[in-house]
């Protein structure tokens, strides 16, 4: 580290940090910019609608300080339709990790032009401030790295060529965005206790402010609360001190666990005594200050499962609930595959172990998207060239069945090759396995088996226009064996050596006696022997290193 | 605003909106069927000064009020006031009490005797907007399809000629607010208006209350120089480029690779963020927005603040009233001023559409017409106590009887 990483500045910026989370607040900032958007939407095209309509039911335009600057105007119906479409086109592109940063960037231009056509034909709001900046960063940094298409193209075309390791498992460019986030957050909140300060003195919080707001708003506990002026005095001065304080969640993190409650209480009373709406655009970017990757580990392995199943499930069921009283029921669909994780990482047995031939080009394919989408962590994959491995772990294995079909074993040892490997993966994929049973029915088991042979028969290795004979067709005699014994002990970034000229026959070396291993043949005289296995992919790492025992997430030395 | 006693009660006026008003020793007082609580009434404007001695309602959202020293005009939404002088052939006081008569004339007491005055009689008020001056391009006439470039101070002054009952008084309002405000007869000043295009609306007056037809003029205020594209654009470049190398020669001077450069950059992408975020937060604002500063419900309240909050109610043909909300009838916000100001000034026509549209999505549920009301509580330790609400408008007029 050099000198000027050491300093404050880029310990606070580009600490290193799990791209997971980094990819799972870039989902939750789109998720909340589409869910405003579409809640805004009968608004601004109502407004765009009634523009230059004759003194027609439509409010005046008053452009906000941007659009003055850059002379915008407002724009009409058909072009405001769009706008939105390409608005939400942009959301979905940057949720599903599409196209990442170019999706987040044309998210962010396309959401400060519809924001801003709301706020100019109405009053500003404050929610979406902190949605804002968070957009504003996303572009910059590697969001796309995780849970995203992109994440999964990349590690598919990588692990063609031999060359997937798995995506790295922090970064230093992955902090900034959060920190950004939480900083406006802060910001937002010290300024509105200044505002108050510097408007009103002190006695802003004498209970008469806080019964006059209440009681300007229709809201359900509005009545209720205004009533008590010493329940108002003491809510005044909470308001204030909570507000103006906030900002000590940046230097003690350990108070989040008073501030986000105590800011999230106070989002929540507002929606009910103001009725300003639920405000989830801001409260869910509290987010930011949530180490978001480990919520799977402190739900399924964590010590304090009891106390965090239900946190999380009742927090999971209060933003569902809020949404369906906006949206329709429809849009719960999205949280299905959540909710299938949750389900497949609770029961018992459904681990599962994939055996497969680490010089095949399709099988690391095939792998990489399996690994790729298997958020529970369900997924055990072992090379076949790393053979005593397996053959400790599953010694009813075959070692050539296994080079010529994928073997799943799962937790009650029950093993399945080829198609029925796949079909037991399924269901351990939270988005397929909703789908897994369609892979049981008869036509489908046929075109399946079909397909897979077809597949499988066909693998072209490394060395491109060999295809590996059929098993019957390789020697399982004694050289071929030392062969594989070689190759499989071959160092890391070791490449085979170029194929020699045949040498003049030697004569036979005298074996001692007793060398020969128990159970191998005599090796056959050379024009016997077994053909050379064809070249296997050369692998930056030893096949072991390849079991998804590997944690994706490194350790977050500092938390953002 | 304060609460006060009552005192011995003189006299009680119905208004036709169903507001009453108690003249009283404390002063002036407003009640309604609704609450439960009398509401001090505060004058303005040239309202007649002085004790309560009598009142009566008068058509058109006014009161007649006679106090021991004076006798005029007030208008029931804003309770601002004219006050008769001699010229207008109004007796020497003191004032006794105040009745009317069949015919609608008023009926003024006095130690010499009884004074008859029938109101709204003569032409109505008019007036014209000569010259608009004060602008950066020098006094020009006016022309109403103009729109008149301030000074970054949102100052104006006009010329106005007017003729009226009792001498012409002009008010001026914001076209999108509801409210009217005093505009001086002899120095017509408006002032204090932010940047942004406005468009007001100014209306003369006679000792009867009785209103011109509106003349708009239409503005435009810059935004202070340190706010205007000549100064930001070549300022934030300067600033965002200052603070760019800044970070550059950081990196530099650390010898790091690649990476360093990038987070160099980065940096100063960031630093210029949090500068204007701190500016916006100092310099609070909505409409700077995203980069905007937090006003939101820093006023000041205490005890015996009056807190008001605009309503729309629906009137059913049986008379029944419903909350109802505006843009249920096309009106694009929620109960605010913003929506319920066409309402009020905008014409019947526009009226009778929102009528329209209400009934055409509701015809289970049709309106007769509808009420734009403020209701108002004062904050007392006791909670908030409802008072008198204001009614600005009912729609049709037939429905309160108090027609224009």
């Amino acid at each position: 580290m050099t000198g000027a990483e050491k300093g404050y500045w880029p310990r606070f910026w580009f600490a290193e940090t799990p791209l997971t989370r980094l990819a799972a607040f870039r989902i939750l900032i789109l998720v909340v910019a589409l869910a405003d958007v579409l809640f805004q939407s009968a608004t601004v095209l109502a407004d765009a609608g009634a523009l230059g309509s004759d003194g027609g039911l439509s409010r005046p335009w008053h452009p906000i300080f941007l659009f003055e600057l850059l002379g915008l105007e407002p724009i009409g119906l058909a072009s405001c339709q769009w706008l939105l479409v390409f608005l939400i086109g942009a959301l979905c592109l940057g949720i599903f990790g599409l196209f990442t940063r170019l999706a987040c960037l044309l998210s962010l231009v396309l959401f400060v032009f519809w924001t801003g056509l709301a706020h100019s034909f109405g009053t500003p709001a404050y929610d979406k401030v902190a949605v804002c900046f968070a957009l504003m960063t996303l572009p910059l940094a590697p969001a796309g790295a995780r849970l995203s298409l992109d994440a999964i193209i990349t590690r598919f075309r990588r692990a063609g060529v031999g060359a997937d390791q798995g995506p790295p498992g922090g970064s230093p460019f992955a902090a900034f965005p959060l920190r950004l986030t939480q900083i406006t957050v802060c910001l937002g909140y010290f300024f509105s206790a200044t505002a108050k300060l510097a408007s009103s003195g002190v006695g802003w919080a004498n209970g008469y402010t806080l019964q006059g707001i209440l009681i300007s708003h229709p809201g359900d506990w509005s009545a209720l609360i205004s009533q008590n002026l010493l329940l108002c005095q003491m809510l005044g001065i909470g308001i204030l001190a909570v507000q103006l304080t906030f900002p000590l969640v940046l230097v003690l993190p350990v108070t989040r666990w008073f501030y986000l409650p105590a800011v999230l209480l106070l989002h929540l009373g507002s929606w009910k005594t103001l009725d300003t709406g639920t405000t989830m655009a801001q409260w869910l970017t509290l987010a930011a200050f949530l180490p978001l990757e480990r919520i799977p580990s402190l739900l399924l392995e964590g010590p304090r499962r009891a106390f965090w199943i239900p946190a999380v499930i009742l927090s999971g069921a209060f933003v569902v609930w809020i949404l369906s009283l906006y949206y329709p029921p429809w849009t719960g669909l999205f949280l299905v595959p959540l909710v299938l994780a949750l389900i497949i990482a609770a029961l018992p047995g459904t681990r599962i172990a994939l055996v497969h031939d680490g010089s095949c080009g399709f099988c690391r394919r095939a792998l990489a998207v399996a690994l790729a989408l298997d958020w529970t962590r369900r997924i055990e994959a072992l090379d076949v060239r790393d053979w005593k491995q397996v053959r400790d772990r599953f010694p009813e294995l075959d070692e050539q069945a296994c080079i010529r079909d994928m073997h799943a074993v799962d937790a009650r040892q029950k093993v399945s090759a080829g198609y029925s490997a796949y079909r037991s993966l399924a269901w351990r994929l939270p988005l397929t396995s909703l789908f897994a049973w369609i892979l049981y029915l008869p036509p489908v088991i046929k075109r399946g088996e079909r397909i897979y042979r077809r597949l499988a028969g066909g693998r072209v290795t490394r060395e491109r226009g060999k295809k590996p004979r059929a098993p019957e067709q390789r020697a399982t005699g004694k050289s071929a064996t030392k062969k594989k014994k070689k190759s499989s002990t071959r160092k890391a970034g070791q490449k085979k050596p170029a194929a020699k000229k045949p040498a003049a026959k030697k004569p036979a070396a005298k074996k001692k006696p007793g060398s020969r291993k128990a159970g191998r043949q005599k090796t056959s005289p050379r024009k016997q022997r077994a053909p050379r296995r064809p070249r296997q992919a050369p692998s930056s790492s030893p096949p072991a290193a390849r079991r998804r025992s590997e944690s994706p997430i490194a350790e977050d030395r500092h938390s953002a | 605003g304060s609460t006060r006693r009552t005192g011995r009660i003189l006299a009680l006026a119905e208004h036709p909106d169903g507001t009453t008003f108690v003249a009283a020793e404390g002063g002036l007082f407003s009640v309604s069927p609704e609450v439960e609580d009398l509401d001090p009434v505060e004058l303005s404007g040239e309202a007649p000064a002085g004790k309560p001695v009598g009142i009566r309602a008068g058509r058109n959202k006014r009161l007649w009020v006679a106090t021991d020293e004076a006798f005029g005009c007030v208008d029931t939404t804003q309770f601002f006031g004219r006050s008769f002088a001699a010229s207008d052939g109004l007796p020497e006081g003191p004032y006794l009490g105040l009745g009317s008569d069949e015919s609608g004339a008023l009926l003024l007491g006095t130690s010499r005797g009884v004074y008859r005055y029938l109101p709204d009689q003569g032409p109505p008020p008019e007036f014209e907007i000569l010259e608009v001056s004060e602008l950066p391009g020098g006094d020009e006439e006016y022309l109403p399809d103009m729109v008149y470039d301030l000074y970054s101070t949102g100052r104006v002054r006009l010329r106005l000629q007017g003729i009226a009952e009792g001498g012409a008084r002009y008010l001026y309002r914001h076209r999108e607010r509801p409210h009217w405000h005093r505009l001086d007869a002899r120095s017509p000043v408006i002032s204090c208006l932010g940047p942004g295009r406005h468009t007001l609306e100014i209306v003369a007056l006679d000792r009867d209350l009785r209103r011109s037809p509106p003349r708009s003029i239409r503005v435009r205020v810059p935004y202070p120089f340190v706010l205007s594209k000549a100064f930001l654009f070549p300022t934030a470049l300067g600033l965002a480029l200052a603070i760019f190398f800044g970070f550059v020669w950081m990196a530099h001077h650390s010898r790091g690779g690649v990476r360093t450069y990038a987070r160099a950059g980065l940096s100063a992408f960031l630093m210029l963020v949090l500068v204007l975020q701190v500016l916006a937060g100092l310099f609070a604002g909505g409409r700077a927005w995203p980069f905007v500063g937090f006003p939101m419900h820093s006023e000041k309240y205490g005890e015996g603040s009056q807190i008001e909050e605009p309503l729309l109610v629906g009137v059913l043909a049986d008379g029944s009233r419903i909350p109802v909300e505006p843009r249920d009838g096309g009106l694009g916000s929620r109960g605010t001023w913003q929506a319920l100001v066409p309402l009020l000034y905008d014409g019947a026509g526009l009226r009778r559409q929102f009528l329209d549209a209400y009934n055409a999505r509701h015809p289970e549920r049709p309106l007769a017409g509808f009420i734009v009301q403020v209701r108002r509580h004062r904050l007392t330790k006791r909670g908030p106590v409802a008072v008198a609400p204001i009614v600005y408008r009912v729609h049709p007029e037939e429905l309160s009887g108090d027609g224009r």
